[in-house]
């Protein structure tokens, strides 16, 4: 599926893999998020994705009836953080980013939660 | 009768609770500016506001303050954990999270237990993230973190690793830009990194807290400041209240509190009812509320004096601060109108602690020089020890008296910015010996003193801090002092106390402009206590 912007001097078209690769980098790059993971089993098991593919953790989605993108990160959360400020931290993020670069209006940003990392610091 | 209080070689819970209680508030001080710089990871414009939040709650956590250093930190922890807001909160509150297990099973920590303690905090912080972005808080975090455990591992006390991660959190924070393209775009430092060096150097001013002094925000004294630079406040005072009255409902409270001031906010949480208000009459913000139940909690602060620090923070093309000690309205005016940066509170029978001096300097820090005026004797010492704390390149100008202090200040004033520091040190140091201090006052008991035998409430004259005249009527003890002095001088400046009456100043005017008509005479209101009158004889 693609995103068009309509512009008269030509129109621009934006894949969903660009505006997930978008909101995988922005996912990322939050505080508290120690991995991405793949969207559904059949991609993968729960195994952190690389920086290549963090395309692979977010599903993205432009429901007819509702204006704007709604936007599905999966990801993994360090042990010890305030999960749901880390998701909030993701919700604006993401909309953020992805609203600036691309010009359209995401209306929703789901976080799933799909495991912790932990970390020993003693070490 | 100053007695500065030697520094603390360990952390007990209760000096780590005095220290974030510190940081909180020079956090929530500098919230404003913090939120101006934010521009990323979401330029929202937060930062500070959910930093300071973040701290409120870690603070608010702790059950018993005096309780051992990895109790306070646990607790500290747990608080900033659940009340963690924004990127850099969560930040924030990995980092006292990671510092809690650093000292875990410790009932107090030394410099170096508290440094490695610091790092562990900073390892936590990039252990909880996938891509740890440079130029950040977790950068200023990092630097002030291994800074401090240098200097711990050199044999630095704790006072000196406070500083040496706050001048390494100072210069990481200069760099962001370099490492982060969004904030050199907008030509601003990273908003956590900043609210991070707010905290250490909060912090730090916590450390140098004498012990014995509430633990609690003391309510701001006023400072005066430059009439020019003030920023009108119609309501400055920052009230926050917290009740406990649980039979009424908020929004009856915020209609009856509605009529002291703006910015009203009334949040009830369970038993507890939590009150904000921006007024010009916390007194009657406190009557209203007390009529509902116990208070639990209270602070004010004057938001006036904030802002003039902010004021005199952009003033920072001036290389050299000169910051001298005063007690009485009319000598701090009189300081301020002669170039002074700011005056620190205090005099005979109230020295300034050493928290009051070093809270001043550390606003100026980015001067070439901070010069300190200590004015008294007592204080002297005290503002050694600020030269000690500071992350400023901070020198005493060892005054002893008023007197000296003006003519410290004067042989500087009109040229101060063409001078390099040296000079101006120089220039004031000379000065002093210059000029003759004359003081008036009485005694407090009976006593010999010099030779002369004192009973309580005598006036006695002061030259240049010897006894030299005993009387019964200041004035006549003035003039008595004036006389005994050699008339090799050209200028007469008398300054009267807050116990002086009207006609007591006329009388005393008509008296030397009689006796000395071939002086240069000026007669001020000084407004000081104790001293009747003090006079500079130049």
């Amino acid at each position: 599926m693609t995103h068009h912007i309509d512009s008269n001097v030509g129109d621009i078209t934006l894949s969903d893999s660009l505006v997930a690769n978008l909101a995988g980098i922005a996912t990322t790059e939050c505080y508290g998020v120690a991995g991405m993971v793949a969207r559904n089993i059949q991609d993968g098991i729960s195994a952190a994705l690389g920086q290549d593919n963090l395309a692979r953790g977010v599903g993205v989605r432009a429901p007819t009836d509702e204006e704007g993108l709604v936007i599905t990160v999966n990801i993994i959360v360090g042990y010890g953080v305030n999960i749901a400020e880390v998701a909030r931290n993701i919700r604006e993020k993401v909309r953020y980013v992805v609203g600036h670069c691309t010009g359209i209006p995401v209306s929703r940003v789901d976080v799933h939660v799909r495991g912790v990392k932990v970390t020993s610091i003693d070490d | 009768m100053t007695d500065p209080t030697p520094a603390p070689t360990e952390i007990t819970g209760e000096l780590l609770h005095r220290m974030l209680v510190a940081a909180l508030s020079n956090l929530r001080s500098h919230c404003e500016e913090i939120n101006a710089l934010n521009v990323y990871p979401v330029p929202d414009g937060d930062t500070g506001t959910n930093m300071v939040a973040t701290l409120e709650s870690a603070v608010e956590h702790v059950s018993v303050p005096d309780a051992e250093v990895s109790e306070v930190a646990g607790e500290v922890s747990i608080g900033s954990l659940m009340g963690a807001r924004g990127n850099s909160g969560v930040i924030l509150s990995q980092l006292l999270r990671g510092f809690a297990s650093g000292v875990q099973d410790m009932d107090k920590c030394s410099p170096v237990e508290a440094a490695a303690a610091m790092n562990s905090g900073v390892k936590a912080a990039y252990s909880a993230v996938m891509r740890p972005v440079e130029g950040t808080i977790l950068t200023v975090a990092r630097e002030a973190g291994s800074a401090g455990e240098e200097d711990a591992a050199r044999g630095g006390d704790l006072v000196s690793v406070a500083r040496a991660s706050l001048n390494a959190a100072r210069e990481a924070l200069e760099r962001t830009p370099e490492m982060l393209d969004v904030l050199k775009e907008a030509g601003v430092v990273d908003a956590g990194g900043c609210g991070l060096v707010c905290i250490l150097k909060g912090a730090l001013i916590g450390l140098a807290r004498g012990a014995g002094e509430p633990e609690r925000e003391a309510v701001r004294k006023e400072v005066p400041g430059r009439e020019s630079a003030e920023v009108a406040l119609d309501n400055p005072y920052d009230v926050v209240l917290l009740l406990d009255a649980p039979n009424e409902p908020g929004a009856e409270r915020g209609a009856a509190l509605d009529e002291f001031g703006d910015s009203l906010i009334v949040i009830n949480e369970g038993q507890l009812t939590k009150v904000h208000i921006h007024t010009a009459d916390p007194l009657a913000v406190l009557k209203c509320c007390l009529q509902w139940g116990e208070l639990v909690d209270a602070q004010v602060q004057n938001m006036k004096h904030q802002s003039l620090g902010q004021v005199a923070d952009q003033q920072d093309e001036n290389p050299v601060a000169i910051i001298p000690t005063a007690a009485g309205p009319g000598l701090r005016e009189t300081f301020m109108r002669l170039g002074a940066t700011r005056v620190v509170e205090g005099g005979p029978t109230m020295n300034p602690s050493t928290e009051d001096i070093l809270g001043a300097v550390e606003e100026y820090v980015q001067c070439d020089r901070i010069f300190l005026l200590p004015n008294n004797p007592n204080v002297i010492l005290t503002c050694e020890q600020v030269q000690k704390l500071s992350s400023g390149n901070v020198s005493v100008v060892a005054t002893e008296n008023i007197p000296q202090g003006l003519a410290a200040l004067m042989a500087v004033s009109d040229k101060r910015d063409e001078l390099s520091p040296e000079e101006v040190h120089s220039r004031m140091s000379k000065s002093v010996r210059r000029v003759k201090a004359l003081e008036v006052t009485h005694a407090v008991d009976d006593r010999n003193y010099s030779g002369l035998s004192l009973s309580r409430g005598d006036i006695i004259g002061f030259a240049d801090g010897e006894l030299a005249v005993v009387g019964d009527s200041p004035v006549q003890v003035l003039l008595d002092l004036l006389d005994k002095c050699e008339d090799s001088r050209s200028h007469l400046t008398i300054f009267w106390g807050s116990m002086v009456s009207e006609s007591a100043v006329q009388k005393l005017q008509r008296d030397v402009d009689g006796r000395y008509g071939d002086l240069q005479i000026e007669v001020l209101f000084g407004g000081q206590d104790h001293y009747h009158f003090i006079a500079a004889l130049r």
